[in-house]
């Protein structure tokens, strides 16, 4: 996270850098702030985990990078910021030419990551095709390259083979073959293993990393899993009702938690050591159109004070590099 | 272990599905060996974990016991009873004894019944209970899981995630049952969620002297909630036994394999790199001898001849592998 994180023009010789970015979408109950004020960047070569529950936006602010926010919704305000070209300024077409190839995005399911009517060579080759203007054998060449890249056996056989003719890990990797066709600068992975199981999950992680060491490429990862982050990422921003309440370097965030919801999300995770009993937060994250006055997480804080009621705390610094949206940091 | 008969006796227990071709004349070319010979005993107030990858047959165990499925060979027994022989009054009894809580809340719940008549169906049916007795009962299990007694006439949809399968849990215990079926109960949820139906499974096990059966896929969950752990490869057990020993010293390959390739949440951790490669093969044809053979990273020559035999270690410490 950058040190000044709500001035807008802090430091733009970050490879990703997004400011205060709000996304809100309309609903028949009035607006609803998905992203309110999110803030993070990411350096060529290095791995950030965004991570938080379903509905604390996580997943809104990758699209919102990526400009493909639904048509209800839109980014209000904010700055995404990729190599020092500013995305939210640019036109559509303009956009496109940038998504696919400098900025790619590795989804969630790959039950429906993929197009069931194209083989999956077609798929694969799709973004060189339109973005690099690769044709015919050199074309094929590249993308039978990837899919060995990405250890699908017997590639060229396989090549033309349909998205359901594949495992789920499978096709995991093949949607992960089309996010880093292009060589992007940045590759942003939605819950990138929620569908694969245990064995898979650490083939595909590894693979992740080993394309990085060779491309240099800025990995996002989004997700819920503390394992994934504690296993790829060097920092991490956990995010919680639309906003980032915590960021810093992972082993920091891990060992010094300093938001109540980090250390009561690190506590309630069921370790393989066991415990006699886990401890959990009560309740439930507030409805985007009806968010709390204060701090988002006071309701649910066991810490909370008279003041997280009534004032949003301020995005602080903790220690070098890792700051905190708490008026009371710390354990308990 | 302990002394006392079991209260669930399974042995040898298949489940094949056979695979047809033709639309007019069906032919039977195949069978899914879905579940292939699986022992194992719980006894009551245990809970016992079932783990394993996806298509691995945890499922349709889960489903035999649920009478969901009939099974192709073999015997359940619970309470000293065959249940494929039940029919009458004690099939009845069996319904009410066993319940299930399935993985997805979002699915496993009508959305078009209030809430007071989804937790109460199963009484209904098995009980024939009145419609006033019922919403009492609705509201006191509401309570007992943890929910507010009013809001008996609330539809699925105006809950979260956690509050339906705790709307889910009040269900399966409205029959007074002794033995809970458990599919992934909270991997469908949040984290900070996740720890809170847990917790309420452990006190209402407590509480009601229930016996568990609960599948799961991730480790952490199955070490939390578990104190006898089975790991499920391909339609079989390969290695079975009390939790802290499976986890401090797991025995099958595969278990070592699962156990490695868990993400500890502690970035200092280095884990070695990952031990198996490739992907579960088909059930459909299956691998002969031992079905791990070919992932595995020790195997050896008679591995592939003929299935290695489950063994007891150590005390209650079962594994089906040449190595031992």
């Amino acid at each position: 996270m950058s040190e000044e994180p709500r001035s807008p023009n802090a430091d733009s010789s970050h490879l990703l850098e997004v400011t205060d970015l709000h996304v809100e979408f309309q609903t028949k109950t009035g607006p609803s702030r998905a992203v309110d004020g999110v803030s993070f960047y990411v350096d060529e070569g290095e791995s950030l985990g965004i991570v938080g529950e379903s509905g604390c936006g996580k997943s809104v602010t990758a699209m919102g990078i990526l400009r493909l926010i639904a048509s209800t919704g839109r980014i209000a305000s904010g700055s995404v910021r990729l190599d020092g070209e500013e995305l939210t300024e640019l036109s559509n077409s303009q956009m496109r030419a940038i998504r696919g190839k400098k900025i790619s995005m590795i989804m969630q399911d790959p039950m429906t990551a993929l197009n069931p009517t194209f083989t999956i060579g077609y798929q694969v080759g799709e973004a060189m095709k339109i973005h690099e203007g690769v044709r015919g054998k050199s074309l094929l060449g590249r993308v039978l390259q990837l899919l060995r890249l990405v250890n699908i056996p017997a590639a060229e056989r396989r090549v033309r083979d349909y998205p359901d003719q594949f495992s789920g890990g499978m096709r995991q990797r093949i949607a992960g073959a089309i996010g880093i066709s292009t060589t992007p600068q940045v590759l942003i992975c939605d819950e990138p293993t929620t569908a694969l199981d245990v064995t898979i999950q650490a083939q595909y992680l590894e693979l992740l990393k080993e394309v990085q060491e060779q491309t240099g490429v800025a990995l996002v990862f989004i997700t819920h899993d503390m394992g994934i982050v504690a296993r790829m990422c060097e920092r991490v921003a956990v995010m919680y009702a639309g906003r980032v309440v915590e960021s810093g370097t992972t082993r920091e965030v891990f060992r010094n938690p300093a938001h109540p919801y980090t250390i009561s999300l690190l506590r309630c995770l069921p370790r393989l050591e066991g415990v006699e009993r886990l401890e959990s937060i009560d309740g439930q994250p507030p409805d985007p159109r009806e968010m709390p006055p204060g701090c988002r997480f006071a309701p649910r804080c066991p810490k909370a004070q008279q003041q997280c009621h009534e004032a949003y705390p301020e995005f602080a610094p903790v220690s070098s590099g890792h700051h905190a949206s708490c008026f009371f940091p710390g354990g308990w | 272990m302990n002394e006392a008969p079991p209260l669930l006796a399974v042995r040898g227990l298949k489940k094949y599905f056979p695979v047809t071709t033709g639309v007019v004349r069906r032919k039977v070319v195949g069978h899914v060996q879905a579940v292939d010979g699986t022992d194992f005993t719980i006894h009551q107030g245990d809970t016992f974990g079932l783990v394993g990858e996806s298509g691995c047959g945890k499922t349709t165990l889960s489903r035999l016991l649920l009478l969901i499925e009939t099974l192709t060979e073999g015997v359940i027994e619970f309470e000293g009873q065959d249940i494929s022989r039940l029919d009458g009054d004690g099939l009845r009894d069996y319904r009410k004894a066993v319940q299930p809580v399935f993985q997805d809340p979002y699915s496993s719940l009508n959305p078009r019944m209030p809430v007071w008549e989804i937790i109460t169906e199963p009484a209904i049916i098995n009980q024939g209970l009145r419609k006033d007795r019922a919403k009492e009962l609705a509201a006191d299990l509401l309570e007992r899981v943890g929910l507010n007694r009013n809001v008996l006439y609330r539809y699925p949809h105006q809950f979260s995630g956690g509050q339906r399968q705790r709307v889910a849990i009040a269900r399966a215990l409205s029959c007074e049952p002794k033995f809970l079926v458990l599919d992934e109960p909270v991997s469908a949820l949040d984290v900070s969620i996740r720890a809170q139906i847990m917790n309420l499974l452990k006190d209402l096990q407590q509480r009601y002297n229930l016996t568990l059966f609960m599948i799961a896929h991730d480790l952490g969950v199955v070490r939390y909630m578990c104190e006898t752990i089975a790991v499920m490869y391909l339609g079989q057990i390969v290695e079975m036994g009390p939790a802290e020993l499976v986890y401090s010293n797991p025995l099958h390959p595969y278990t070592q394999a699962l156990l490695a390739s868990a993400l500890p949440y502690d970035p200092d951790t280095k884990t070695e790199r990952v031990v198996v490669r490739g992907e579960v093969p088909s059930p459909l044809n299956p691998p002969t001898g031992c079905r791990f053979h070919p992932r595995c990273p020790v195997a050896m020559p008679e591995c592939s001849d003929v299935r290695p035999v489950f063994q007891e270690l150590e005390p209650g410490h079962w594994v089906a592998c040449y190595l031992y």
